[in-house]
């Protein structure tokens, strides 16, 4: 444990990647549910393991690099502030409906499709 | 529970509080070093001491409060609850420490606990969680340092596999 309460943490984390741009929600994903339990509530998408934080996200927006580059750069920052030296896990859990229709129609325009 | 609980403490200690139990391996022994931090239960004008029993009930319901512990105490135990919680007049407060085991030193203090969880989540997460708050709220409410926390999974509750009584799922 570092210096942050791990509630504190995750709460941190959870809002740093929530704000970032591009990401629609936190979820705790399929299989074993990704959150962070604390006192009375879990924190929904955040994992803290023992190598490694894990975000789990919805994307709203194609292409998902830039996104999840920047989801992964918000954490960072969070963790290397709480002098927490864990990498950072991006998982992509679902990407909106809109988003991929959007991007399709762009395809089907002639426009790039990644 | 002995070396189930050390295997689970250790596999579980190593994913995140670890540091704390391998300060002092051998439970509640007088410290060298940290009197100044939780010095304030011995005092020149005199001692104050915590029971065993308070420690374990600060412990018991910190657990609790983790909405991954569906409910506390080896088997037996638990029967004995749900049989003691159908007797009138049982207060619901002496339950509070079913499934805690605590050694209390002068400063120091060594937690076990038995717990059962629900099927379907990361038992090393809600363990990480236990021991982190069971930490925070002995360490806030009686001042006395927590070397260990052990912790050990009896059980996993699956949901609708059999109605168990609610009276020790939420406090």
């Amino acid at each position: 444990m570092t210096v942050l309460d791990r509630g504190v943490l995750a709460r941190a984390v959870a809002a740093a990647a929530g704000a970032a741009q591009g990401v629609a929600a936190l979820v705790p994903g399929g299989g074993v549910p990704a959150v962070t339990q604390v006192p009375g509530d879990a924190i929904v998408g955040v994992a803290l393991g023992g190598s490694a934080v894990s975000v789990h996200v919805v994307i709203d927006r194609l292409p998902l690099e830039p996104v999840v580059t920047g989801v992964a750069a918000a954490v960072a920052t969070v963790l290397a502030d709480a002098g927490d030296e864990r990498r950072v896990e991006v998982v992509v859990e679902d990407v909106v409906d809109e988003a991929v229709e959007s991007a399709l129609r762009r395809g089907a325009d002639g426009g790039e499709v990644r | 529970m002995a070396a189930d609980a050390g295997n689970e403490a250790a596999r579980a200690g190593s994913t995140g509080t670890g540091e704390r139990g391998q300060s002092a391996p051998n439970g509640p022994s007088r410290p060298v070093g940290s009197a100044g931090t939780h010095a304030s239960l011995s005092s020149e004008h005199g001692q104050t001491r915590i029971a065993d029993g308070v420690v374990a009930k600060i412990a018991g319901m910190a657990a609790r409060e983790i909405p991954g512990v569906y409910s506390m105490g080896t088997g037996l135990a638990r029967r004995m609850g749900q049989i003691r919680s159908l007797v009138p007049g049982g207060t619901d407060t002496s339950s509070a420490s079913q499934g805690v085991g605590v050694e209390v030193g002068e400063r120091e203090a060594a937690v076990d606990l038995d717990v059962v969880t629900w099927y379907g989540q990361s038992i090393v997460e809600v363990s990480d969680a236990v021991r982190a708050n069971v930490i925070q709220r002995v360490e806030g409410m009686t001042g006395l340092h927590v070397v260990e926390v052990n912790i050990s999974v009896d059980d996993i509750y699956v949901e609708g596999e059999e109605s168990e009584s609610k009276e020790s799922r939420v406090q």
